[in-house]
């Protein structure tokens, strides 16, 4: 093993270790940016919809949304479970600020979900978010019917409906 | 809590930050000053255990080789020729500064250049010895020519080929032996470098390029250059006044011839019998300081060579020779004085050897007796036995100096070179006219003159011989001998200077008698004459 | 709705969130599979030029340890933090590269490297009892008094005549039957629950009033942290067990008044000590100028100070370097050892290596719920964070020297068993935080 094989390797090592810690930087980023859920997601328990593409203005910005009648209770996680959303004829769900249901999760799409009054019945669609929405612990294909009872999992958090 | 536990987060990372400054600090800002710490003995017992290259003579003798020996080191520095080449290769010791070409080429005697560690691509993968040998000029028989002509006398003598500036032989004498200071036993090592070091007669030092002496009368050459390269003085003329007794001007002692004879003539004679009084008078009255100082440096003189050796020492001309006073006329022709103070147009001169030579007027200084002195090689004069050689390599050389160097060659384990020492120009000493008129006039002094012990039948010698006295009391000199020597009709091969350092009551030798035969067997060793 | 055709997606498991940090532990520890790896062949072929022939054996035991210490966490504490196992690991990997290597030129060190294995895997499995045997950490503040006593009879231990060994002139060590440790590297998690617990208890009277008898646990912290240098001759654990109690007595209380009153009373200590002991004296004027003495006192640090110059930006190479020229390299210099052998970077690898267990551990204390499980986190952060710098800092000259083991790195099975302990703790409370998966109901 000649000097210059070694000096080369020592590179190699010195280079492994700083990758190492790039690796590991990057996972505690990812991971601090996962943390924000956590500690703040009761706030607005209030379901501010997005504008709803038919014009119903006035009652949407109605806070208890007492017209459709149905709420969301968070089951989980702990930290947050109990707290009640209440739904309008159209609540999204996703990390954006302009969702009825704010989650902030990286792994929460920003428009990741909706519910929705189709007929008498509330229906659950996924709006193409990267992690998908568990229904009943079954991934949602396609817009669900979904009645009181049924469970729906956004990233870390469960909500039944009511 | 949580505002707490950040700010106990910042304060870690604070503790943390200072670590990481003076990391920095020590490992890297403050690295060089803390491996150069006097009690940091780390980089030398690294590089003394390792194998380093050779060194070898261009007759491929040994100079120095590393010996593997495993305790208390890998591998220890040996000189196989002990005293010979002490002062070339000089030494690599655990305690001691290292010398010579050890210390000049250490890199490369390490193997640490990056050219050569990597070759060729391939190196990369292989464990190839990287360290480089070095390809000495020298020749081994011409170094113990000198050393066996020198004898016990300090002295020292510099053999070189004036084509090429590459070093044959350099010896001085006393010298030591460098494995004593490359005794891996450190104490052992200290004991003999403390001893050679309380030495009156300082072995350690190498005197042929690190000390400087009154080069004497060989100084006339550089005055005679000086001569002709000023345009005022030719071969045949003028003619200086036979005298035994020179009084400078303005003022100051007279000038005597050695043992008080009377000489003069013409430059080819007042050269071959190395005349004092004339020379005193051409470089004060004819060349002037300007002139004097522009010559000497032109061969050197107060120019360090750029010799591959460590510390060598550079040879003085005095720049300063007080307050201008007036001019001074002179005039061609033997019997006319010069008159002073009369600043007067230069008449129309002879013709001599081509060249038109015209009266004129030098300026006179307050101490232009020191000139006076100067000029033959006296006062403030000093010179290494190197830069000697250099005058009469230079003269050899058709005016121009080549940089003087030992190492020719560095080459790999395989015997592919690493590098070549291209020879180069030094530095112009004078005209090739200017040459050849002094080329002329030394074989004279070697034929002729005080230099005869030089010549060798059947070469083409010229010398020039010097004696140096020291105003000392008991009177002591040193003797001088420089000279080239050439098969006839060719470029001399080799250019030698030799001084014997005098010893006490020895102020009647003389260059031709004392240093001449040295200087003869040096050049009698190269083209392996007997 | 009709179904349009979306992307397929894969069916996201339940334990997702859970395996998550898991999976960028796995990643991470074989990265620091492979650093161990070439790096233990690199110092192999720098002092022999040659394939070492244990190589092999090596390889799989040193990744065998690593898988071990990751399945464990896969298992035991799926949700803990992904980056604190990897980063003790490549700590205790490069030490152990070190030590091996020192073992060839260190006088009677040819044990040290087959010793420091059997102790890494002592101290993993330390960690993976430590992981079973406390599923939730809280319930150590049921045991506060217990630990409390513990901890303190630990510190004592080397002072009962039978138990305790003076070695090297600090008496930090026990033996009970065959087994010689230095019971105050344990000592150090018992008294961190303790103080957590018992802080978590009196923190609302220390934040609301102050009367002189509130002072009385600093006070008593301070005469115990006295007496453990004064008796055990210990300067680095006495300075670390005062400044974990100042430190968690301050986060507890959230008043900088104890962080003033623990600064005077260390400086008081200090005077103290330097005007009673001549051995603290020299370690102040060493640290003043080691180059008065570079033979003698000083001989230590500035054979460090030129071990960390010969490094350089990258260092000699591993076995290229000549460590062994500093006393006691492998304990507690070896900090030096692997600046000379790997330069300023590896020397700054130690240190972001420990700053990231630092960040990681007072995250944990962050989303810590409860005081006792913030303050202990805390406490333990402070031990593991506190200990290196006083350790790196004796070395670089920062502050004096005290003898002190650089956490997961240096050579010794004490050290190396506590802090896998620790680090099972940390996991532990991380774990705990983590969302548990909700099994969806159908």
């Amino acid at each position: 093993m000649s000097d210059q094989t070694l000096i080369i390797l020592r590179i190699c090592l010195l280079a492994l270790v700083y990758l190492t810690f790039f690796r590991v930087l990057r996972a505690v980023w990812v991971e601090l940016k996962a943390e924000a859920p956590r500690v703040t997601p009761t706030p607005v328990a209030v379901a501010v919809p997005v504008p709803a593409p038919v014009g119903a203005s006035a009652e949407v910005l109605a806070p208890t949304g007492s017209a459709s009648g149905g709420q969301l209770l968070v089951v989980a996680p702990p930290a947050i479970a109990g707290s009640v959303f209440a739904l309008g004829p159209e609540t999204t769900i996703g990390r954006a600020a302009g969702c009825g249901v704010v989650i902030d999760d990286p792994r929460v799409s920003k428009l990741h979900v909706r519910l929705f009054r189709a007929a008498d019945t509330w229906m659950v669609e996924d709006l193409g978010s990267t992690n998908g929405t568990i229904l009943n612990g079954d991934m949602l294909a396609d817009a669900h019917p979904i009645i009181p009872g049924n469970r729906i999992q956004v990233g870390d958090v469960v909500m039944e409906l009511s | 809590m949580n505002v707490r536990i950040r700010r106990l987060g910042v304060a870690l990372g604070v503790l943390y930050l200072l670590l990481f400054a003076q990391l920095n600090r020590v490992q890297f800002f403050g690295a060089e000053r803390l491996q150069d710490n006097v009690n940091n003995s780390r980089g030398l017992v690294r590089e003394f255990g390792r194998e380093r290259g050779r060194m070898i003579t261009a007759d491929g003798v040994i100079v120095a080789r590393s010996v593997e020996v495993g305790e208390p080191v890998d591998f220890v520095r040996e000189y196989p020729e002990g005293e010979l080449y002490a002062h070339i290769s000089g030494y690599q010791s655990l305690n001691v500064a290292s010398t010579g070409l050890e210390r000049e080429f250490n890199d490369e005697l390490a193997g640490s250049p990056i050219d050569q560690q990597f070759q060729t691509f391939a190196d990369v993968f292989r464990d190839r010895d990287t360290t480089a040998t070095l390809r000495l000029t020298l020749r081994h028989d011409v170094q113990e020519a000198a050393r066996s002509a020198l004898g016990d006398r300090n002295g020292s003598v510099v053999a070189l080929d004036p084509r090429t500036g590459a070093i044959i032989a350099m010896w001085t004498w006393p010298s030591f032996d460098p494995n004593l200071i490359a005794d891996p036993d450190g104490a052992a090592a200290n004991d003999s470098y403390e001893t050679l070091l309380a030495d009156p007669d300082d072995p350690l030092l190498a005197k042929a390029f690190r000390e400087v002496f009154f080069p004497g009368s060989t100084f006339k050459l550089v005055t005679a250059s000086a001569g002709v390269e000023s345009g005022v003085i030719g071969a045949f003329d003028p003619v200086f006044d036979v005298t035994d007794s020179y009084d400078p001007i303005p003022s100051g002692s007279p000038i005597s011839n050695f043992a008080g004879s009377s000489c003069g003539g013409d430059l080819i004679e007042i050269l071959r019998a190395s005349c004092n009084t004339a020379f005193a008078e051409m470089g004060a009255e004819w060349i002037g300081p300007e002139q004097m100082v522009t010559a000497a440096e032109a061969f050197g003189f107060n120019h360090t060579p750029p010799i591959d050796l460590p510390n060598a020492a550079g040879s003085r001309f005095p720049t300063d020779f007080g307050a201008y006073l007036a001019d001074v006329e002179f005039y061609r022709g033997a019997e006319d004085d010069p008159v002073e103070g009369d600043p007067g147009e230069g008449d129309e001169g002879e013709v001599d050897g081509g060249i038109t030579l015209a009266n004129g007027t030098v300026p006179v200084h307050e101490n232009t007796a020191r000139l006076a002195q100067a000029s033959i090689g006296q006062n403030d004069v000093a010179a290494t036995p190197l830069q000697m050689a250099l005058v009469a390599a230079a003269i050899a050389n058709e005016g121009l100096i080549m940089a003087p160097h030992v190492v020719g060659s560095q080459t790999a384990a395989d015997g592919s070179v690493y590098d070549t020492t291209n020879p180069e120009v030094w530095r112009a000493a004078m005209s090739r006219g200017t040459a050849q008129v002094l080329h002329s006039a030394m074989i004279n002094v070697a034929v002729n003159g005080t230099a005869r012990n030089l010549a060798v039948p059947g070469l083409t010698v010229g010398g020039k011989t010097g004696t140096a006295q020291l105003g000392t009391d008991p009177p002591n000199s040193h003797a001088w001998i420089v000279g080239f020597a050439g098969p006839p009709g060719q470029p001399a091969e080799i250019a030698v200077a030799v001084i014997v350092e005098a010893q006490e009551g020895a102020s009647e030798q003389t260059g031709g008698r004392v240093a001449a035969p040295i200087g003869r067997a040096v050049i009698e060793a190269y083209f392996s004459i007997n | 709705m009709t179904a349009t055709s979306r992307r397929r997606r894969t069916r996201v498991a339940p334990a997702y969130a859970a395996l998550k940090p898991r999976r960028v532990e796995a990643g991470l520890v074989l990265m620091v599979g492979v650093v161990i790896v070439v790096a233990y062949a690199l110092a192999s072929f720098g002092a022999s030029a040659s394939i070492p022939a244990n190589l092999g054996p090596f390889l799989v035991w040193m990744l065998a340890l690593l898988l071990i210490a990751h399945l464990a966490t896969r298992r035991l504490a799926p949700g803990a933090d992904p980056v604190m196992l990897p980063m003790a690991l490549l700590l205790n990997g490069l030490g152990y590269v070190m030590i091996a290597r020192l073992s060839n030129d260190v006088p009677g060190g040819s044990d040290l490297a087959g010793l420091q294995s059997t102790w890494t895997a002592v101290g993993i499995a330390a960690y993976i009892g430590t992981l079973v045997v406390v599923p939730r950490v809280r319930i150590l503040a049921n045991y506060r008094y217990l630990l409390g006593i513990a901890g303190m009879a630990l510190l004592a231990l080397p002072l009962v005549p039978t138990f305790g060994r003076q070695i090297n002139g600090a008496r930090i060590w026990a033996s009970v039957g065959p087994i010689n440790f230095q019971p105050g590297e344990f000592a150090k998690i018992a008294l961190a629950a303790f103080f957590a617990a018992y802080l978590v208890e009196s923190r609302e009277l220390l934040r609301s009033r102050l009367e002189l008898r509130d002072l009385a646990p600093i006070g008593v912290a301070w005469a115990g942290s006295l007496a453990v240098m004064v008796l055990e001759r210990d300067l680095g654990s006495s300075l670390l067990f005062f400044t974990l109690f100042v430190v968690v007595l301050w986060v507890a209380s959230e008043r900088a008044m104890f962080l003033g009153i623990g600064a005077v009373l260390f400086a008081g200590g200090a005077v103290l000590a330097w005007s009673m002991f001549t051995h603290v004296q020299q370690r102040v004027d060493i640290w003043r100028d080691p180059f008065a003495s570079p033979k003698g006192d000083g001989f230590q640090i500035v054979e460090a100070s030129f071990a960390l110059a010969d490094g350089g930006l990258t260092g000699t190479g591993l076995g290229q370097g000549e460590p062994d020229r500093i006393p006691f390299v492998e304990t507690d210099f070896i900090f030096a050892a692997i600046g000379e052998e790997l330069g300023l970077a590896g020397s700054t690898a130690i240190l972001m290596a420990f700053l990231v267990l630092i960040g990681s551990g007072l995250r944990v204390a962050l989303r810590a719920d409860r005081p006792f499980e913030k303050l202990f986190t805390v406490g333990l952060t402070t031990l593991l964070g506190v200990q290196a710098f006083i350790i790196m800092g004796g070395v670089l000259r920062v502050v004096p020297l005290t003898g002190i083991t650089l956490p997961f790195v240096s050579y010794g099975g004490s050290s190396l068993v506590a802090n896998y302990i620790l680090l099972a703790l940390l996991m532990r409370m991380s774990h705990e935080q983590r969302l548990e998966p909700v099994p969806a109901q159908s």
